[in-house]
């Protein structure tokens, strides 16, 4: 795992975006960026440079199920890792998130060894 | 209105007599049609007072009837009450949390402004030469002890530190559900203007058509439907259906191959 990987922090509470943030320079990640909802994001990961991505899903604008949809169907990253980080835990829509691609899901509240484990799974089975 | 109840052509002849009965100076003509008058205008008081009654009553029967003012008040209301209720023991529980981090740390930092400081003292009077070689042994004793405390003393602030990041994470949480309870709000008002809209136009009219409304309420709830949850609020309803964390979440998806 890179640590100097370029990670996209995408929620629309800023509160959240800095605990994440903070988390993440924790675990050695100090490459990140920040967007507020998706339609923020979408022009950032046009822009490209963006190595994973981790987005809430309940926002306004853009939700973070259409960003992952709309990252899984774009072909320059269609491959990106993207974790979704989000209060919603129906049934249906971790269904759904797992349907539209996405690499890990944690549900809010969460702890920082949560966010690690889930980040280590992800690129285990990145790099195997 | 009661005026142009009052005075119709009957109370005009009347009127015309009654001033003829006077003209003439005949008192006993004139008693009487003065009576007559006050009797035909209590009479159409009474009738618009009578209308106006049953107007305020059928529409009192009509909000009572209206299912929507219950579900509102048992729903909707009630739904509220429960989310506003779960914010503040959450924000509750994230200024316990802060606090307790806080007052846990502090010590954490007194133990290093002390030990800073007794060692600068020290280490003054080493530079200036004002040391001799027992004084000098018991300075890097102390000195081998503080950096080993102030090491693991500054390792366990910064966990605190973390801890109370962690806790600010009710933010996210509590925003989420008063945009749901505002949401609410906005509807119940949206309900309640329908309302009142629906009994004012009843006066005057016989029966109450809510129909177009409760196709409208349909739509709404559908909406309603296909919109997220946000967080899950316990006693609530939409718990039903809801993982319960993320154990469970891990659980779904490995079912799901990942």
């Amino acid at each position: 795992m890179n640590k100097d990987m370029k990670i996209l922090i995408v929620d629309d509470f800023s509160t959240m975006r800095r605990i994440i943030k903070n988390l993440l320079r924790d675990l050695g990640f100090t490459n990140t960026v920040e967007a507020d909802d998706g339609l923020t994001a979408v022009p950032i990961l046009a822009a490209g440079g963006i190595d994973f991505l981790v987005t809430d899903w309940n926002m306004p604008g853009m939700q973070g199920i259409d960003l992952l949809r709309h990252v899984r169907a774009d072909e320059k990253l269609s491959k990106m890792p993207v974790l979704m980080v989000t209060a919603e835990q129906k049934r249906e829509q971790i269904i759904e998130a797992a349907q539209a691609g996405v690499n890990g899901y944690i549900v809010k509240p969460f702890t920082a060894a949560t966010l690690k484990e889930k980040i280590d799974k992800i690129f285990e089975r990145i790099d195997a | 209105m009661v005026t142009d109840v009052v005075i119709d052509e009957a109370f005009i002849l009347r009127a015309k007599d009654l001033v003829a009965s006077a003209e003439s100076g005949n008192d006993e003509e004139v008693k009487i049609i003065l009576d007559e008058l006050a009797v035909m205008k209590e009479t159409s008081l009474f009738q618009e007072l009578g209308r106006l009654t049953r107007d305020v009553h059928e529409t009192f029967k009509a909000f009572r009837s209206d299912s929507r003012i219950t579900e509102l008040a048992d729903g909707d209301m009630a739904d509220a009450k429960e989310r506003l209720h779960y914010v503040i023991s959450m924000t509750q529980q994230a200024a316990d949390a802060t606090m307790t981090h806080i007052e846990a740390a502090i010590p954490l930092c007194e133990n290093i402004t002390e030990g800073t400081s007794e060692l600068l003292s020290s280490w003054e009077k080493f530079t200036q030469r004002q040391m001799d070689a027992n004084e000098f042994r018991q300075l890097s004793k102390t000195l081998k002890v503080f950096l080993e405390t102030a090491n693991n003393d500054s390792m366990a602030l910064m966990s605190k530190l973390n801890e109370i990041m962690m806790a600010q994470s009710y933010q996210d949480i509590t925003g989420q559900i008063i945009y749901k309870v505002i949401k609410l709000v906005e509807d119940v008002e949206k309900d309640l203007i329908n309302l009142i809209k629906l009994s004012s136009e009843h006066i005057g009219r016989d029966v109450l058509e809510p129909a177009a409304d409760k196709d409208l309420t349909e739509v709404e709830k559908n909406k309603a439907k296909h919109s997220l949850d946000g967080p899950v609020v316990p006693g609530l309803a939409d718990e039903v259906e809801t993982l319960s964390g993320q154990d469970e979440v891990d659980d779904l998806l490995s079912s799901l191959g990942f």
